[in-house]
């Protein structure tokens, strides 16, 4: 009986949570049948023509699909690898150092950029990459000829990939640091004991501690394979670089509000969702098989 | 035979929507507010005894939704939402406005919009584009504002409007009716060739006139130091990734033209058939030579990556010398006098062709549509307040000039941002100000030009003293006069209208064309790739929208 009223508290304290998530994301659901109309705003959902898979062979006849798919799984792979190792690495260098207040500074400081909107960020960079800009300042130093970077397709996608790590970096590293401190310290003592080296002790014992926690991120990132950063994108390209920086976000976008193909767009959306959940399911998969992740 | 038959099928079916429509509309109001509507009865039986303009005895108040004004000027404390013009609105007509929304941003305003119609929440009145007023009037969300132009629009209205002979107002109405108000997009928004005039002398060079000349010009910029500040930090031509639009700063629309060509403008060729003209061959050949001047850096090599603020930012800080915009752009050059003291800019036409002539597309009648959302019970309050405003804005009502005396308010504070004016209101302006200056007497001289007269008079005095007089200087007085120039040669398109295939296309061969355009120029792909490029475009769709068009514009 006691045990019956204490899970009913923790029902109730689902219900709001539970309210949102049906009012923001399974009601709205419904509006993928948008992806099968040829849907006319003020005709509403009811009342516009079904079309079937209409939208979608248009979107597959599209000679532009197969290069906008391409470059966004390409530019998100680049960036769930890059997500990976460097603050794993930073992490492992940061947990070396000494001081306290060193570590604890450094580990803000390169928390900060994950709090700044793409807007500003990329006002920064662009000011940074034009052609009297820092780094073709520096680049000068050295006696090389300056680099349009934004307009060349050779760097924008590498530009895309290291502005994406400083951006957010810091915040994949707070999770290895915590990670760091769940080893048990005896495991370091034994080692120093057996005259084991730094070197050693970093390879031996906190590299295969965290190796789980790697394996989990990077199988949950998979679901992320074709969210390759619209606002990142959005804000960086110009039409010069649609050849490798043209993402399906930013395509929906394009077509989507700006020229209100609702349709098409959605239609577009709806097979990025279908694709991500069935990475979702596989990530899964793996991470409760190899990662010891469990969800239900 | 058929035809007469469809003439007269549409007549009697116009004739009947409009019975049916005064009929629901005075339903409506009875139904609404019988004090209003008594006032209403009244110029229905004898619209000529009544002021057209009297207040209402109630006060109406409407919705409204429209694009805001970015870096607004008003004195502290005043809003768009709250100021002495929606004041003066309110006194003199008893019509309230309540903002529903306003967004600064062009692009965000026109998604606001969409979604406004997409979720059928619209405000009372909006201004929206063209597809938008479309998508309205297909879906029958719109009032019929024939009845409320015609009996309460004010003599100046109607005036600006016949001034297009029918070329804006024909163009709105569908079934006969008119569904919006139109803007009207005055003439000589063309692009004007704009000089460092102060460089040209250091340089001991002269006012360029052909594309060459304005080649050497540029290069001459961009290589000799007009500065004489010893560093090489000047920029050649100024461009801008959008290559061509009307209208437009920094676009290099007048160098196609020189050519002949008129790129995204629907144009009858030799055999009277309609071509796009991105893809006429002429296109090439101005797309080689932009590639030419490119190559030997006589266009801002990042011109691809800059926006609007960044060319401005290069003219603020005496960088760039040479650029095309239209003649308002005065008050964007006159921010380099800031900088550089003897920064002095010309405007010329140019560059002209082989036979002398400065080819122009001509612009599109209008782009902006006022409309009134079907059910709301006051339509014609919607035309009062127009009339009311522009009596007050061009300062026909004398009144209104102590609104913001002499602050230099933009005028799209008032509640309804839908210009209109004559024609050729510019040139026209222009030489009034012309005479008016010689004759050292603004006697002649319109109520709303005398502010700018005497900006302009003051600026002979004291060149350059007072940036906002030195503005309206360069716009009104060096940009006006060459608006109206004669070496203009106007090429009409057959069409401006929006088909339903571009619609479902349109963003995709948008996207072949710039990105094809703007690698040729900056050579990142053959000038050839432009052979390819018209195949992949009519294959693309351009074949089914140029059918599309045709029979548009046959009609």
């Amino acid at each position: 009986m006691r045990n019956r009223s204490f899970i009913l508290n923790y029902h109730l304290m689902l219900i709001p949570g539970a309210v949102l998530l049906f009012i923001f994301s399974i009601v709205p659901m419904f509006g993928v049948a948008i992806a099968f109309q040829d849907y006319i705003p003020t005709k509403g959902i009811f009342a516009s023509e079904w079309v079937g898979w209409e939208n979608f062979g248009y979107m597959f006849s599209l000679p532009d699909s197969k290069q906008i798919f391409v470059n966004t799984i390409s530019i998100a792979l680049m960036k769930i690898a890059a997500g990976l190792v460097v603050p794993f690495v930073f992490a492992l260098l940061l947990n070396e150092a000494r001081i306290v207040l060193f570590k604890r500074t450094i580990q803000t400081v390169v928390y900060l950029p994950h709090f700044m909107s793409w807007v500003i960020l990329s006002g920064i960079l662009i000011n940074m990459l034009t052609l009297d800009g820092l780094v073709n300042q520096i680049l000068s130093w050295f006696g090389r000829e300056p680099v349009m970077f934004l307009s060349s397709n050779a760097w924008f996608r590498p530009i895309l990939v290291a502005s994406d790590v400083w951006k957010e970096f810091g915040f994949s590293t707070i999770i290895y640091l915590a990670a760091l401190t769940s080893i048990n310290a005896s495991l370091y003592e034994a080692a120093s004991i057996d005259g084991a080296s730094r070197l050693q002790k970093l390879l031996y014992i906190t590299v295969p501690a965290l190796l789980p926690t790697v394996i989990l991120l990077a199988t949950l990132s998979l679901g992320n394979v074709l969210n390759a950063g619209f606002e990142q994108i959005l804000n960086l390209y110009n039409p010069l670089v649609y050849e490798t920086g043209d993402i399906i976000d930013t395509y929906v976008y394009r077509t989507g509000l700006q020229e209100m193909q609702f349709g098409l767009a959605t239609a577009v959306g709806l097979l990025k969702s279908a694709v991500s959940f069935i990475l979702i399911l596989i990530s899964y998969g793996l991470a409760y098989r190899y990662a010891n992740y469990r969800i239900f | 035979m058929q035809l007469v038959m469809a003439a007269a099928l549409t007549a009697s079916l116009a004739a009947c929507s409009q019975n049916a429509n005064s009929g629901n509309g005075a339903n409506e109001q009875n139904a609404a507010a019988e004090g209003t509507g008594n006032t209403q009865n009244k110029p229905d039986n004898a619209a000529a005894d009544a002021d057209p303009l009297a207040p209402y005895e109630e006060t109406v108040t409407f919705t409204l939704g429209r694009q805001g004004v970015a870096g607004n000027n008003l004195p502290a404390g005043d809003t768009l939402e709250s100021n002495q013009f929606l004041k003066y609105v309110e006194d003199k007509l008893n019509i309230k406005v309540q903002y529903d929304f306003s967004v600064e941003d062009g692009e965000a305003y026109k998604q606001k919009v969409n979604l406004a119609i997409a979720s059928s929440q619209i405000p009372d009145v909006m201004i929206v584009d063209e597809n938008q007023y479309k998508q309205l009037a297909e879906a029958d969300m719109l009032a019929d504002l024939t009845e409320a132009y015609d009996k309460y629009a004010s003599p100046l209205i109607k005036q600006y409007y016949d001034s297009y002979n029918g070329r804006v107002l024909d163009a709105v109405k569908r079934d006969g009716k008119m569904l919006a108000l139109p803007d009207t997009n005055i003439a000589g928004n063309n692009q004007l060739l704009w000089v460092r005039g102060d460089w040209l002398k250091t340089l001991d060079l002269q006012a360029p006139s052909t594309l060459d000349e304005v080649a050497a010009v540029a290069k001459a910029f961009k290589e000799q130091d007009p500065d004489r500040n010893g560093a090489a930090d000047t920029v050649g031509l100024l461009g801008d990734p959008n290559l061509a639009t009307d209208g437009a700063f920094f676009t290099f629309d007048p160098i196609f033209a020189a050519y002949g060509a008129y790129p995204g403008y629907w144009l009858k060729d030799e055999s009277g058939a309609v071509v796009n003209g991105s893809i006429a061959p002429e296109m090439k050949d101005a797309l080689g030579k932009l590639r030419e001047m490119y190559a030997a850096g006589l266009i801002d090599e990042e011109f691809v990556t800059r926006k609007w603020n960044d060319n401005a930012a290069q003219v603020a800080s005496g960088k760039a010398g040479i650029l095309f915009a239209p003649w308002f752009a005065g008050w964007m050059l006159s921010d380099s006098v800031k900088n550089d003291a003897k920064a002095d800019w010309i405007a010329l036409t140019a560059p002209l062709d082989e036979s002398g002539k400065r080819n122009l597309a001509v612009s599109k009648p209008s782009g902006q549509y006022l409309v009134v959302r079907k059910g709301f019970e006051h339509p014609e309050a919607i035309v009062k307040t127009l009339s009311v405003q522009y009596e007050g804005l061009r300062l026909k009502d004398p009144a209104a000039a102590e609104l913001y005396k002499g602050l230099g308010v933009s005028w799209l504070n008032w509640p309804l941002n839908l210009q209109l004016n004559n024609e050729n209101t510019v040139y026209e302006g222009y030489l009034r100000l012309k005479s008016a200056v010689e004759a050292k007497d603004s006697a002649s001289l319109p109520a709303d030009q005398v502010p700018t007269y005497d900006s302009i008079v003051k600026n002979l005095e004291n060149p350059k003293q007072d940036i906002a007089a030195y503005a309206n200087y360069l716009a009104y007085y060096v940009g006006g006069s060459e608006v109206g120039s004669d070496k203009l040669n106007r090429i009409e398109p057959v069409f401006y209208g929006q088909t339903e295939t571009m619609a479902k296309k349109g963003t995709n061969l948008t996207k072949l064309e710039n990105e094809t355009f703007l690698k040729i120029i900056t050579g990142n792909a053959p000038l050839d790739s432009f052979d390819d490029f018209v195949a992949q475009w009519k294959k693309q769709g351009g074949d089914e929208i140029t059918q599309e068009v045709q029979q548009e514009a046959g009609q």
